[in-house]
C-alpha cells in the first residue's frame, strides 16, 4: 500500500522511505499537491499539512546518513553473495550503495 | 568457541514455517501469506535503496529491525516476496546472531565455511518456500489443478506449467518457486522438475 502511495505523489520507493523518515527535500511541489489530493483531505486538513510541511522545510535538513549508520545498516546475511570471498569484497560496496545520495 | 551453524532437516523447517504462520493467521492474502505483514508485526521495517542489485536483492541488517532491499525488486512482486521471506527466515533461523551487539566469532558470512555458507543460505530459502507456500493447501491446490487440466486430456507438461502457473498466482511467488516447492513436497518428480527447469 505504502508503495502503491508512493507512486501516486510522484516518488520511487527509495525516495519514499526517505521521505517518511524525514527527508523532506523530497516533498516539494508536486508531492504538497498530490498528498492531499490522493489522501483526500478536508479544507481543515489540507490547511494543517500545509502548515506542518512549512515547518517541516523551515527545520534544519535531515538526509539519509543523519538517519541510519553504516555499522547499523552493515550486511550480516546477503542474498546472492557469490562465495565468501565476494561477501567481503560486496560488503563495502553495498553500504557505499546504500549510503549514496538518491539522485 | 567459533561459530556453528546446525543445518535444518526438512521436516524442522516445516514445523518452524508452520509455528510461524499459526503465530500470524491474519496476515493473509487470500490463501497467500502476507509476508510483508508479518515483518510488521515483527517489528521490522523494509528500507528500499538503490544500486544494491549487483551484489544482492536483499539483505538483513546488523540492526535486526532492517531489510534493506534494491527498490528495482518491486518491479516484480512474486520475487520482491520471496526475498522478503528469505530474509526473514536468515533472521528466524539464526536468531542468536543479534543477541548481543557484535556478532559471535565466525559467524560473518565471510567467515563461514562454504559448507556453512551452503547450509545457511540453503535454509534460508528453504523456510522461505515453506512460508509462502504453506505444505498442506499448496499441494491441495497443485493437485487439483493438476487433475483439472489431465481430465482435460492437456499434454502432460502442458499441464504442468499451467499448473505451476495457478500455483503462482495463487501463493504469489513465481511458477519457478512453485516448481521447487512441488518437487520438494513430492508433487512432481526430479525428471519432471529437470524438464520444467533445465538450468536447475
Amino acid at each position: 500500500m505504502l508503495r502503491v502511495f508512493a507512486g501516486q505523489i510522484g516518488l520511487s520507493p527509495a525516495e519514499y522511505a526517505e521521505a517518511e523518515a524525514g527527508v523532506v527535500r523530497w516533498l516539494g511541489e508536486e508531492q504538497a499537491a498530490t498528498i492531499p489530493q490522493v489522501l483526500g483531505l478536508s479544507a481543515s486538513e489540507r490547511k494543517q499539512f500545509q502548515a506542518l510541511l512549512a515547518d517541516a522545510r523551515s527545520a534544519t535538513p535531515l538526509e539519509f546518513d543523519d538517519l541510519f549508520t553504516r555499522e547499523q545498516l552493515e550486511p550480516v546475511r546477503l542474498r546472492h553473495a557469490e562465495g565468501k570471498r565476494a561477501a567481503v569484497r560486496a560488503k563495502n560496496e553495498i553500504l557505499d550503495a546504500v549510503f549514496a545520495p538518491l539522485r | 568457541m567459533s561459530y556453528h551453524y546446525q543445518a535444518k532437516t526438512d521436516a524442522e523447517i516445516e514445523q518452524t514455517a508452520a509455528a510461524i504462520l499459526a503465530r500470524f493467521p491474519k496476515r493473509r492474502l487470500g490463501l497467500a501469506v502476507d509476508i510483508e505483514g508479518i515483518l510488521e508485526d515483527l517489528g521490522m521495517d523494509l528500507l528500499p535503496r538503490r544500486g544494491i542489485r549487483p551484489h544482492a536483492e536483499g539483505y538483513l541488517a546488523r540492526d535486526p529491525r532492517i531489510i534493506v532491499v534494491d527498490e528495482k525488486i518491486f518491479t516484480y512482486p512474486p520475487r520482491a516476496r520471496f526475498t522478503l521471506a528469505e530474509e526473514v527466515s536468515h533472521l528466524i533461523l539464526e536468531y542468536e546472531l543479534w543477541k548481543g551487539g557484535r556478532l559471535p566469532v565466525g559467524a560473518d558470512s565471510h567467515e563461514l565455511s562454504e559448507q556453512q555458507h551452503f547450509f545457511v543460505e540453503k535454509d534460508a530459502k528453504s523456510l522461505a518456500s515453506a512460508l509462502l507456500m504453506p505444505a498442506a493447501i499448496f499441494a491441495e491446490i497443485f493437485n487439483a489443478k493438476r487433475r483439472e487440466l489431465e481430465a482435460a486430456a492437456a499434454p502432460e507438461l502442458h499441464a504442468l506449467r499451467e499448473t505451476l502457473k495457478h500455483a503462482g498466482e495463487i501463493f504469489q511467488v513465481s511458477p519457478k518457486a512453485a516448481a521447487v516447492r512441488a518437487r520438494k513436497l513430492k508433487l512432481i518428480t526430479l525428471a519432471e522438475l529437470k524438464r520444467l527447469l533445465p538450468d536447475s
